[in-house]
């Protein structure tokens, strides 16, 4: 997904590299504090690593090979997600640089995407896998596995947001396209990502990140449907329903249309306009989180007073 | 003069001995004797658990590391791994300028050490472009770019051919150094290069002594793990 | 024919990328002449026809496809320029001398942490590299055949004993660090000289002058 030279405009590169920088700034400070004077050559290595490791291809299905992209993988091994985008920056730069892979005036946008976002969800989404799977060190591979995958599909989303704001591509084609193409080459990366920690946890498990609190009593479902409704609604169906399927077999399903109060809410039909797939999960999240406003509130209200 | 008495970890026990101006000593032992463990604490890499390293007078103690680190060169086993500016140049001058030396300056001793190693037309280029003996040598004139007092090599044959081996002993010859101690398991080659030898066996130091004599005695060698007849 | 150094010809080709990327849509005339000058750029710098002609009939086809749903006046400005920025960089790379990732790198207007990370990376790159073709060649060598299963169980094992070994580096490579003195800060220069700043400084104008005006008229 590395977006080439001119396919980004002057306003969303601006903006992009701004972000990015900005990200990079707080991330060198925070990987200074962490690493001090071993951190040149611990992240030179690291990224240097992750270069090479992608030149492996690695079987995904059917005949196809996919290779590693290595956010997720990149911010457990360093055990940060700070030093993880660093690594993963670096090598945006190496590879638009020294391979022309990916523009020079997209590197704001790739960075965003790839290290910033990419990083960021697959290391918050690995530890609230780990936590939902029990906590245990050995729960890592898969939690990091699933969350490298996930984190493919949203850089991906991110920057088919990003052509389309630029106007170099039709957000209606766009969108989906990247979406269902990353969601192959996120399988491989969360495939790969939990093979290799697989292997590490064999091997060196005193490298690895170790247990992890367990999400205990009502955090469970919380967070379980949080992750439903923004992650796995990504993927659900755009088939009507059971009730508009039958309302659309006779004929009247335009009834429902004459009757609707006219007041467009900005959630409705659970999208939001224009924005498709993302939308639903955007609108997912926030349904979920109003519900569960209400529902507390609700509760601090009726809860008997000596309970 | 180094001196050097310790207690360590399990590894190395109850080390003592001491090296005086001029001397040229092989420090020999089985693979996993713990050669490079010993060397280790000899540039603060790591820390004994009892007794203490004296390097010309300067205890080895965590303040006190730039000052020694700047007395002793230290060549590690892999060229590769002591070469890591885009050029050779850089890595010469990578010591000198840490230590606050002008660039100029630097610079100026460094294409000085690469006439005298017959690497001066690699400057320029990546280490990469340079082969295995001649990378030894790049990384020796790396160390020296420091001047210390002191030099210490681990395994500094491995994997160069004889001809290489024998260019590598004469340059050792000439160097302004005040000590020099070697770990290798290249026994021919130190004999040649070195007057004393120390043994690591079983964590301690079995013998220290005049080299030539314990080369010619094969079952001392081969009790100590360092068969040579067989 | 051109002798400039490797750093200067980084730049300049930067320069010529940038400066077209941000053209103004529609401005044909601004892109003719970063065309004409990114031609005259790798006949300078001598890159080799049919790798260049290979290498941007492939992004052709690639970005093609990402284009054309927008129509085809939109589409083929997009195109040409991309196709003039991939050039213009494509000549520089094609003329790289081996072995000069590093040095290519240490020219980058980034700061001081992000190059020291870029040096060491492009440093140990050659080396990681070379190590994969060698566990990918060993491991053909003993007949790596097999289910999917087996060579994904394969591929991760290399990937994380790459790893395991770039660690191992990394720790041996601090240590040489520290040994001459290291102390957090990687001495670099900046390294053009002062015929060569002026060079660039003369590129940036142009090119400022060729772009700022492509949104005025």
């Amino acid at each position: 997904m590395h977006i080439p030279d001119g396919f980004v405009s002057v306003p969303v590169a601006g903006a992009t590299s701004l972000a990015s920088v900005a990200a990079l700034f707080v991330a060198l400070g925070r990987s200074q504090e962490a690493f001090g004077v071993r951190r040149a050559p611990l992240l030179g290595l690291t990224t240097a690593f992750v270069f090479a490791a992608q030149m492996i291809n690695f079987p995904v299905a059917g005949g196809t090979s996919g290779h590693l992209l290595g956010g997720t993988l990149a911010a457990i091994v360093l055990g940060s997600p700070w030093a993880g985008m660093l690594s993963i920056a670096t090598v945006l730069i190496i590879q638009a640089v020294l391979f022309a892979d990916g523009g020079i005036t997209a590197l704001g946008a790739n960075i965003l995407n790839m290290a910033v976002i990419g990083v960021w969800v697959g290391w918050i989404l690995t530890q609230t896998l780990q936590r939902l799977f029990g906590g245990s060190k050995g729960r890592l591979p898969l939690a990091a596995g699933i969350a490298a995958g996930v984190s493919v599909v949203v850089a991906a989303i991110a920057a088919a947001i990003e052509l389309a704001l630029s106007g170099t591509a039709p957000v209606a084609v766009v969108l989906p396209a990247m979406t269902g193409i990353h969601i192959l080459i996120g399988i491989g990366e969360g495939l790969i990502t939990g093979g290799v920690l697989t292997y590490l946890a064999t091997t060196r498990p005193d490298l690895l990140p170790g247990e992890q609190h367990e999400f205990r009593g009502w955090s469970v479902p919380i967070v379980s449907i949080f992750l439903i409704a923004g992650v796995l609604s990504l993927f659900a169906s755009a088939w009507p329903d059971g009730l508009e399927k039958v309302a659309e077999n006779l004929g009247f399903i335009n009834l429902a249309d004459k009757v609707r109060i006219i007041v467009p809410t900005p959630l409705a039909d659970y999208g939001i306009e224009g924005l498709g797939a993302i939308g639903t999960s955007i609108a997912g999240l926030v349904g979920a989180a109003v519900c569960f406003a209400v529902a507390f509130g609700i509760a601090k209200i009726v809860k008997p007073k000596n309970a | 003069m180094v001196y050097a008495y310790s207690r360590q970890e399990p590894v190395l026990q109850r080390i003592s001995f001491s090296l005086n101006k001029g001397d040229r000593v092989a420090l020999m032992g089985a693979t996993g004797s713990g050669k490079s463990t010993l060397l280790e604490n000899l540039i603060g890499l790591k820390e004994p658990q009892s007794g203490k390293i004296t390097i010309n007078g300067i205890p080895v103690q965590p303040k006190t590391l730039p000052q020694i680190r700047r007395q002793i060169g230290f060549s590690f086993q892999d060229a590769n791994d002591q070469l890591f500016m885009p050029t050779i140049l850089e890595d010469v001058t990578f010591g000198p300028r840490n230590y606050g030396m002008s660039a100029a300056a630097a610079s100026d001793r460094a294409r000085q050490l690469l006439a005298d190693f017959g690497l001066e037309a690699y400057a320029n280029r990546s280490a990469h472009e340079l082969s295995g003996g001649q990378r030894r040598l790049a990384a020796l004139a790396a160390i020296l770019a420091l001047e210390p007092t002191i030099l210490i090599l681990d395994e500094p044959t491995n994997g160069l051919d004889p001809a290489w081996r024998r260019h590598l002993a004469q340059v050792l010859f000439k160097l302004p150094v005040e000590v020099i101690l070697i770990a290798s398991h290249d026994l021919h080659w130190l004999g040649r290069v070195t007057q004393r030898a120390l043994v690591l066996s079983g964590g301690r130091i079995q013998i220290d002594g005049d080299i030539q004599p314990l080369l010619q005695d094969g079952t001392t060698l081969d009790q100590l793990g360092l068969p040579v007849d067989w | 024919m051109l002798n400039l150094s490797l750093p200067l010809r980084l730049q300049l080709s930067l320069v010529i990328v940038v400066g077209a990327a941000l053209l103004k849509h529609d401005a044909w005339y601004g892109l003719s002449v970063y065309a004409a000058i990114a031609l005259l750029w790798a006949w300078l710098l001598r890159a080799p026809i049919r790798q260049l002609g290979g290498l941007l009939g492939t992004e052709l086809i690639f970005l093609s496809l990402l284009t054309l749903p927008l129509g085809w006046q939109k589409a083929s400005f997009l195109l040409v320029r991309s196709l003039i920025c991939l050039l213009a960089m494509n000549s520089f790379l094609l003329t790289l001398p081996p072995h000069s990732f590093g040095i290519a790198l240490k020219s980058l207007p980034v700061p001081a942490p992000i190059k020291e990370n870029l040096l060491l990376a492009g440093q140990y790159m050659e080396i990681l590299l070379s190590e994969v073709t060698r566990m990918q060649r060993s491991a053909q060598l003993r007949g790596l055949t097999g289910t999917a299963v087996w060579l994904r169980y394969t591929s991760a094992a290399m990937i994380g004993a790459l790893y395991l070994r770039s660690l191992d580096r990394a720790e041996r490579v601090y240590a040489a660090m520290v040994a001459r003195g290291y102390n957090g800060q990687l001495p670099i220069d900046s390294n053009l000289r002062p015929k060569e700043r002026f060079t660039l400084l003369l590129a940036w104008v142009i090119a400022a002058a060729i772009t700022v005006t492509s949104y005025k008229i």
